[in-house]
């Protein structure tokens, strides 16, 4: 599959959230931890309403979390 | 590996294995219509059966594991159905060919069943390779 121009900062976001795991991300965004690995790879692009969720999970502006990159 | 990968990987290697079988056993010279027909039945419901083991198995052990499925299994589903019935449709039209240049019963037969055997391991191997490098 190709890469997304939808990109990410999970991986500082954790980090910053006491190196959170990307197991427990995906418990309380309520996604799957496969689906998280792919969004912070890079690889997959989260549907609005995910992305909402896993903003929502470090209490952050979905700007903050994602951005755009063509 | 995902629920999805999990399950897929076990239905392609369900229906290689089942329909690889058939298909080694009607090619054999001297096979009469009845037989082929009666065989090609009897693939067809054993597949049946051995998929839905394989669903409940691959479930109790996914829901032992605490796995769950979201939306990037739902796409990923989506996209593979769609490659599925892609190869449906590319090889369709050979259908019509073989039976105008007289092909028997039982190889029209044989041949619409090898295009959906190959239709779902495209759409199965699709869906393990989605899940593999992230949908």
């Amino acid at each position: 599959m190709a890469a997304t121009c939808v990109t990410n900062r999970l991986r500082v976001l954790r980090f910053n959230a006491g190196e959170m795991t990307q197991a427990e991300l995906a418990e309380r965004s309520g996604l799957t931890r496969q689906t998280i690995i792919a969004i912070e790879q890079g690889k997959y692009a989260p549907s609005l309403e995910a992305a909402f969720r896993i903003a929502r999970v470090f209490d952050a502006k979905l700007e903050s979390v994602f951005g755009y990159e063509p | 590996m995902s629920y999805t990968g999990q399950r897929s990987l076990a239905a392609l290697a369900a229906i290689l294995l089942v329909y690889s079988t058939y298909f080694v056993w009607a090619a054999a010279p001297g096979r009469n219509a009845h037989a082929v027909f009666s065989h090609m039945a009897g693939t067809v419901i054993l597949l049946v059966i051995v998929l839905i083991a394989l669903e409940i198995g691959v479930a109790i052990i996914t829901a032992r594991t605490g796995q769950k499925t979201d939306e990037r299994d739902r796409a990923i589903t989506a996209r593979a159905a769609r490659n599925g019935y892609f190869a449906v449709f590319s090889g369709l039209w050979v259908m019509p060919l073989l039976a105008l240049a007289g092909a028997s019963p039982i190889l029209l037969a044989n041949c619409l069943l090898g295009l959906m055997v190959f239709a779902e391991a495209v759409h199965f191997a699709s869906c393990a390779l989605y899940s593999r490098t992230g949908g």
